[in-house]
């Protein structure tokens, strides 16, 4: 009975660990395929349009944005739906041939 | 009877957002939710380039889209009444979205949620307000469609008053964004009869609605700046 119990106890403490330890920031795991999803809300997306603040035009050149939209948010993702991929001639613009996602030394004259 | 429109000359607007502003304020926002918006893109090339400030709000069609679609499903929640403003009935919508799928102009804005406009604080002024006491207009819901009236509110006042002839003049029968406007870029008032002032203006400056292939007839109209898209 005492050995139930003791396993009990150890059962119960060892699935209670992760809860305690739910404050400690989650390492969000990217690109385990080397593939970036291309999906508007992705990571990729976002690095490109938040952070480095590129135009949609940029990349997607066919793309003329219906500006006279009200909701904002949905003006490109209509259009793109249609005729949204992106020539990839283009990024090599910016990123260097062979480019590794995340790579060292990636960009032109970084 | 009158059919109510608004001109917005974009020559004279100088992107304040007072319109918006005051949009917030009178139809009591919600943060994913506003009515009137102010767009505004850069036209020419090098070295004549400008910026062109285009608000929008709901356009209030002779032929709206969005009540086709609601009609057509049979949920009805869409009407155009005698004075050709356009209303969501918010008991009846179901917030299926397709009102927002099908309106050229992006209008309809499906709101997910009744929050607070400033994040943490809680209602704040207007925000307050008990919702029984609110006009049908302002009683929101989550989860349903909801735009621009008009501000039929203030119309139905003047309807009530017996007043029609001062919309557009008095404050208390003007939509809030044509009364804040600092540069006098907006006019209300009723497109039937062309001897009002909005009527005269639209003669007079060669004003245009926006999108006009897709056929809904907007009782919106815009004096363009050059370079404006239409």
């Amino acid at each position: 009975m005492k050995a139930l119990v003791a396993s009990l106890a150890l059962g119960l403490s060892l699935a209670m660990a992760p809860a305690f330890g739910a404050d400690a920031p989650v390492k969000k795991k990217y690109h385990l395929t080397g593939k970036p999803s291309m999906a508007v809300d992705g990571r990729f997306h976002k690095l490109h349009e938040k952070q480095e603040k590129l135009e949609c035009n940029d990349c997607h050149e066919k793309v003329q944005e219906d500006i006279l939209y009200l909701r904002k948010d949905d003006r490109m993702s209509q259009k793109l739906s249609d005729e949204g991929q992106v020539d990839r001639k283009g990024c090599l613009t910016c990123h260097k041939p062979g480019y590794i996602p995340n790579g060292p030394h990636s960009f032109w004259g970084v | 009877m009158a059919k109510f429109g608004r001109l917005i000359d974009l020559k004279r607007c100088m992107g304040c957002r007072s319109c918006v502003a005051a949009c917030a304020v009178e139809n009591h926002f919600t943060p994913d939710a506003q009515w009137n918006a102010m767009i505004e893109y850069e036209v020419g090339t090098y070295p004549e380039v400008h910026m062109i400030y285009n608000t929008m709000n709901c356009m209030h069609c002779e032929k709206p889209s969005c009540k086709a679609i609601c009609d057509r499903i049979g949920v009805k929640a869409i009407s155009k009444n005698e004075y050709g403003v356009v209303l969501i009935d918010y008991k009846k919508c179901i917030g299926c979205g397709y009102c927002a799928s099908v309106c050229p102009y992006g209008v309809p804005q499906m709101n997910a949620e009744l929050k607070p406009l400033y994040p943490g604080k809680g209602p704040q002024g207007a925000e307050t307000f008990a919702y029984a006491d609110r006009h049908p207009t302002h009683q929101k819901r989550a989860k349903t469609a909801e735009k621009c009236t008009f501000c039929w509110h203030k119309i139905e006042k003047a309807i009530k008053d017996g007043k029609t002839d001062r919309i557009g003049k008095d404050q208390d029968y003007t939509p809030a964004c044509d009364l804040v406007c600092p540069t006098q870029a907006r006019w209300f008032g009723d497109l039937d009869d062309p001897k009002s002032e909005i009527s005269m203006r639209i003669k007079e400056t060669k004003a245009v609605q926006l999108k006009t292939h897709f056929g809904n007839k907007p009782q919106v109209y815009y004096t363009l700046d050059k370079g404006a898209k239409s």
